[in-house]
């Protein structure tokens, strides 16, 4: 991956940089109107407020020249009017610019969501949800100011620092060249300190990662941390990241310290430079004494934007690095994704599923989850895989809805294989119950349907009702619009699971494939869900992963997986009548049964 | 689609009253009180500052009229020495505002952020279930830092510019009383729109920042479920409502710049307005030689360095408000009730444990849940069932190992989140080894019990950390005893780094069965008197179950222990059943007594065995 937010990774790479760029300047672009129309408005901001001072000095010089000559009425009202002008444009350009700047951050968050969600699992698998959500909130908020307040700043200096000097050099030019040598070392420093300023930020957001991430952890297994009584170990972990974000914080403000005054010290010393050499030269009669003045005063005016670049440098930093940032997310390429071989051609999908050869090993694993695993499922038959814990059951199962890729043209549906579907039109057709159920804190309603279209509430229910849920959700105070917790933590683990069930339900797939989805439900409700699936899925094709072989007995096939091999595969009869590994466990849950009827 | 509203909203708009900025205010104000001596360097480094950038334009009129005028050489040299010199100090005491001020605004940050977690490390469970992960997350992080942001660069601001306001109505009531009166005759006008448009400011800024946390809510629960919503392939309409909310965020922020602008444009306009008036009525009076034009031009320059600092503070309203938004919303977890505490003088339980437990005429409502943005008709005739445990009475004697069966839903969990006081019970009494579980140290009592949860929950960190959870105690070895007790020390090994390998957040790369057992290893890791497994062995293979049913028999000799089961043969080996039915007791007994019963017990068994 080319920027996994799971390394603190501190130092931008070229291709942050450039796709960076690219990102910036497209939502800039798209906001150029307000950006044209800001930079107008601030020029006449600008034209206003120097045209204020030329009033007063008609006012002063009417009333002590010409005694009156002009009601001051009028002149009264000019100054009123300016004022009003001025007011007007600066309500514009502060409208305009920092409008554009929250456009521009509210379009950079929904294309980092819209990517975040075609980024494959196996990027949130190693993802820290704190890490992500700064740099969706903290980075684009850098990424904010720096397009407004540091882009108008940048332009507001660079106005002065082309029309200052050329007045200099009018008045005289030796002069110039004397009081403008101490800022020749300026963008050295300006590009030094610049790239420590950048370098250090990228550490100050990194490390605020890192403390998302403490919280988010601490907030999300509350439960567990109180339970074993570890709270203090957590706040410990805490602690040790609010303080290195503290101290990498200081060391950012260091650099920022020193950056800012040096340019006032630069300034100063021009400044001292003038007092000695344009005083001689004015001694020495080479300049009037309102030259040596106003050259004073040019340099004043100077001060503001050579302290205003310290800001910039600092904005520009600061939003480059973020910038970089959320490149990073946008860089990691959606593996995932329909492709130049998707085939789009319609077809109905009837559920035919065959596995080639299939070996699959997760990145970063030793040893492959699954190894030369060939299977064949008939459209419409029903197929159980047991084994072990971590045998690679899940996995299979993922392959199939592709939320990994298997190798090529080893696992295929209806004879393509899965890589070649278009990734929307396989997984619409798959009803997935994945084996950690997640909910989300939305409504009953919400959760079955996950924003699928034409479902209506008769849909639902009969859903619920043929996972065994309905009653109880009829029974909660708001019925199918009752909110539930995040992750549904207010449900029962068996609750959960059953809404699970009920959303792939909804969805009437043609291939059902269901991870344990049975586990934390009693043997009555597991009966009557059955049941009401078999009708339901009648003729769509079923695999289920399972560790409760009663549940099995009565399918098409089983598959024993144990080390990411297939071990054994046959009927129940079958592969009892064999006297192996599956004729063991049955042997053993056998042995439980009759136990159990005591 | 209706989503669960911050819960807090409405108390936000209640307390939109003007005292509440004060009190605000107040409390920020004693994060300060630590560092007074802090905050006076760097007012006084401030202060020095603008002496020293003050004194420029005095030693420049030197230059003039003594060093060219008076024909002074070496004086020039003198005098450029000392704008030097002067720059060399601001740059002194620039760098240590700059520093000091940062210094300050971390710290208080740090303290904050503690003061937080401490907080939230004391909350009850039943309060992470109304909030969000993702807000917390944002209560502790963005808004905390908008408040720091305040202290290290908002404050030191604002006093300068009211230090240059008093300076500016000083010299104007010196310089000409009728001119200061009406130069301060605008004040009203600009106060009252500052009145007028204080609230809507506020009101914009608040719904900025709730949006934003509801917004990020959103995207970490998204984050966190990003799997489910691929497989089903619901990007789009996820996608839409968070573009929803992302949109609801802009128009708040939108709302907020307008608010801003309109303040800062009509505090410019009102200036225009003021000085206009002193320039016609003082003009006036000049032109009737009542008053000095260089007064005039005196009282002009202070009235528009009057009205500057009194802008500048409106820019700076942003930052304000920001930080007001986000200290009300940080005050707000920081004041929240604890629902669960610690009794003022907690008991102490026995030593050694006896394991006993006693559970006397318990009944329990859980607290209610989120209502929907929008109303609802149906339900609310229904019949409810409002307790989720119904006088439930029943004792495990030490030692004696019991089982909980019964539908999903029944309250079986429940029980167990009463027994380590997750919840206070509503009527009754929860007993451990023979005290009540409120009388106790929340603490003390979960040292005692180790419950494999339900929900598994693994942390980011080696596989040893997941086991040890931060107990010194538990050294490697310990831990890989009970790594190999529940049969998962064969695949830890095969892990690329055996034990230290490192897991990321919740145990992403595991299989479900691995994070199982891997919880149950942390449970026995830590010895506890009391073990509670709740469908600890669901997601495991009846093969690998039978194997560790063994080593925990062996483990949990002569311990109590509370084993909830739906596969009933879970259950065999305990000493006695108890069977929940919607939240009642309703079945209790031995294996074969209950079997004879032909109850529920005898059903549910039954069912068990079809195939
Ligand atoms: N935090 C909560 N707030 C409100 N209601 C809850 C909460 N937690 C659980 N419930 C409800 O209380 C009832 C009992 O839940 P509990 O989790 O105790 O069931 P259970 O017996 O453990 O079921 P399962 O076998 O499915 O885990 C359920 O109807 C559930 O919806
Ligand atoms: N995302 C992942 N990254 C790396 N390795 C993984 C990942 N998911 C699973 N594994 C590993 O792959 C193997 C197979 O896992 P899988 O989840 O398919 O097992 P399973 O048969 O479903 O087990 P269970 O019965 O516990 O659900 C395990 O060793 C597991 O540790
Ligand atoms: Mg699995
Ligand atoms: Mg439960």
């Amino acid at each position: 991956m080319s920027a996994s937010p799971a390394e603190t990774q501190a130092s931008t790479t070229a291709a942050e940089r450039r796709v960076g760029r690219a990102l910036l300047l497209r939502h800039m672009r798209r906001n150029g109107r307000a950006f044209l129309l800001g930079s107008l408005s601030l020029i006449l901001v600008n034209l206003a407020d120097v045209s204020l001072p030329l009033v007063l000095k008609l006012a002063i010089d009417d009333v002590v020249l010409l005694g009156g000559w002009l009601p001051l009425v009028w002149i009264a009202g000019a100054y009123m009017g300016l004022s009003a002008l001025l007011a007007t444009y600066r309500y514009l350009w502060r409208r305009y610019f920092f409008g554009a700047s929250h456009r521009i951050a509210n379009g950079m968050r929904a294309e980092l969501f819209a990517h975040l969600e075609r980024l494959p699992p196996r990027f949130y698998d190693h993802a820290r949800t704190g890490d992500l959500m700064s740099r969706a909130t903290n980075d684009l908020e850098a990424v904010r100011w720096f397009s407004s307040l540091g882009l108008l700043l940048g332009l507001d200096t660079c106005m002065y620092l082309l029309l200052i000097p050329p007045a200099m050099v009018s008045l005289s030019g030796s002069l110039t060249a004397w009081a403008l040598l101490p800022l020749v070392p300026m963008p050295w420093i300006v590009y030094r300190l610049g790239r420590v300023i950048h370098a250090r930020y990228r550490r100050v957001q990194a490390s605020f990662g890192e403390l998302s991430s403490a919280v988010e952890e601490f907030c999300g297994g509350i439960r567990v941390i109180k339970g074993f009584a570890q709270e203090p170990h957590f706040l410990e972990r805490f602690r040790e990241r609010n303080l290195a974000y503290r101290d990498e914080n200081m060391r950012l403000q260091l650099v920022h310290g020193v950056l800012q005054p040096s340019m006032s010290v630069l300034m100063g010393l021009a400044t001292a430079i003038v007092f000695v050499k344009g005083g001689h030269m004015a001694l020495a009669g080479a300049i009037s004494v309102g030259d040596f003045v106003a050259f004073q005063v040019l340099l004043l005016k100077l001060g503001w934007p050579m302290r205003a670049i310290g800001f910039v440098v600092n904005l520009y930093q600061r939003g480059t690095a973020s910038l970089a940032r959320i490149a990073g997310v946008l860089a990691t390429p959606a593996e995932i994704a329909d492709g130049a071989d998707t085939d789009h051609a319609p077809a109905r999908v009837e559920g035919h599923i065959e596995v080639r050869d299939l070996t699959f090993r997760y990145p970063g694993a030793d040893t492959p989850a699954l190894e030369h695993i060939a299977l064949e499922i008939p459209p419409g038959a029903t197929v159980a895989v047991v084994g072990p814990v971590g045998a690679g059951k899940s996995t299979l199962l993922e392959l199939l809805v592709r939320l990994y890729d298997p190798p090529p043209e080893t696992l295929l549906l209806d004879g393509r294989c899965v890589r070649r579907w278009p990734i929307a039109r396989l997984r619409r057709a798959i009803g997935y119950v994945p084996q950690e159920t997640f909910l989300f804190a939305d409504t009953v309603e919400a959760n079955v349907t996950l924003g699928l279209e034409g479902v209506g509430r008769e849909t639902v229910r009969e859903a619920l009702a043929r996972a065994q849920l309905l009653d109880e959700i009829e029974q909660l105070p708001d019925g199918l619009d009752t909110v539930i917790g995040e992750r549904g933590v207010d449900l029962s683990g068996g609750q959960r699971q059953r809404l699970a069930i009920a959303r792939a339900i909804v969805r009437r797939p043609a291939v059902l494939l269901l991870d344990d989805c049975l586990s934390a439900v009693d043997a009555e409700t597991e009966a009557a869900i059955l049941e009401g699936l078999r009708e339901a899925i009648a003729d769509c094709t079923a695999v289920l992963a399972t560790h409760r072989l009663q549940v099995v007995r009565n399918a098409d096939a089983i598959v024993v997986l144990e080390h990411g091999r297939v071990v054994e595969h046959g009927r129940h009869e079958q592969l009892l009548a064999r006297g192996g590994v599956y004729a063991g466990m049955w042997r053993r849950q056998q042995l439980e049964h009759e136990l159990e009827i005591g | 689609m209706a989503r669960r509203d911050d819960t807090t909203s409405h108390d936000d708009d209640r307390i939109g009253q003007a005292v509440f900025d004060a009190e605000i205010a107040r409390r920020l104000a004693r994060y300060l009180r630590p560092h007074r001596r802090l905050v006076l360097v760097a007012a006084l480094a401030t202060l020095l500052l603008a002496c020293a950038q003050g004194l420029s334009p005095y030693l420049l009129g030197l230059a003039v009229d003594r060093g060219i005028v008076g024909r002074d050489g070496t004086l020039l040299w003198w005098l450029g020495g000392s704008v030097l010199g002067l720059e060399l100090l601001a740059f002194g005491l620039a760098f240590a505002q700059l520093w000091l001020l940062q210094w300050l605004g971390q710290h208080i940050m740090v303290a904050l952020r503690a003061e937080l977690m401490d907080k939230l490390a004391a909350q009850s469970l039943s309060f992470f279930q109304r909030q969000p992960v993702g807000r917390l997350v944002t209560r502790v992080t963005n808004d905390v830092g908008a408040i720091a942001e305040l202290f290290s660069t908002g404050l030191v601001t604002v006093v300068g510019d009211l230090l240059a306001i008093a300076i500016a109505v000083g010299f104007l009531l010196w310089l000409d009383l009728r001119l200061a009166l009406l130069t301060f005759a605008v004040l009203p006008v600009i106060v009252a729109a500052t009145w007028i448009l204080k609230g809507r400011i506020r009101t914009a800024f608040r719904a900025v920042r709730r949006r934003l946390a509801r917004l990020n809510a959103l995207l970490a629960e998204t984050i966190g479920g990003m799997r489910v919503v691929q497989a089903l392939s619901a990007e789009l309409p996820v996608f839409d409502r968070f573009a929803e909310r992302n949109d609801e965020h802009l128009h708040a922020a939108l709302g907020a710049v307008h608010h801003n602008a309109l303040y800062a444009s009509s505090v410019t306009a009102l200036t225009g307005l003021a000085v206009g008036v002193l320039l016609g009525y003082g003009g006036e009076r000049v032109l009737a030689a009542e008053l000095q034009v260089g007064v005039l031009v005196a009282v002009v320059t202070y009235a528009q360095r009057l009205y500057l600092p009194i802008r500048d503070i409106a820019e700076k309203y942003t930052l304000f408000q920001s930080a007001m938004a986000g200290a009300e919303r940080v005050f707000g977890v920081l004041d929240a009730p604890i629902e669960v505490r610690d009794p003022p003088t907690p008991r102490a339980l026995p030593e050694p444990p006896r394991g006993e437990i006693e559970f006397d005429h318990v009944s329990f409502r859980y607290p209610p849940r989120g209502r929907p943005e929008r109303g609802t008709e149906q339900g609310s005739e229904r019949a409810r069932r409002v307790y989720a445990i119904e006088d439930v009475s029943f004792r495990v004697a030490p030692g004696e190992r019991i089982g909980i069966v019964g539908h999903t839903g029944a309250g079986k969990s429940t029980l167990i989140h009463l027994l380590a006081r997750s919840y206070d019970v509503t009527a009754g009494a929860v007993r451990v080894d023979g005290i009540d579980v409120r009388e106790l140290p929340q603490r003390a009592l979960r040292r005692r019990i180790g419950v494999v949860y339900q929900d598994v929950f693994i942390f980011s960190g080696t596989v040893l950390d997941n086991i040890r959870m931060g107990t010194a105690s538990i050294d490697r070895a310990a831990a890989e005893r009970a790594a190999r007790a529940v049969g998962a020390h064969p695949w830890i090994e095969a892990l690329p780094q055996g034990y230290d390998t490192p897991l990321p957040e919740r145990g992403a790369t595991l299989s479900v069965g691995q994070k199982q057992l891997l919880s149950f290893a942390r449970a026995l890791a830590h010895d506890p008197p009391i073990l509670v497994l709740d469908e600890a062995t669901a997601s495991i293979d009846p093969e690998t179950e039978a194997a560790l049913q063994r080593a925990i028999e062996r483990l949990t000799a002569g311990r109590s222990s509370i084993v909830i089961a739906h596969r009933l043969a879970t259950l065999r080996h305990v000493d006695r059943i108890l069977v929940l039915h919607e939240g009642r007791l309703v079945e209790e007994g031995g294996w074969d007594e209950l079997l004879e019963r032909r109850g529920r017990f005898y059903t549910l068994h039954r069912l068990h065995g079809r195939g």
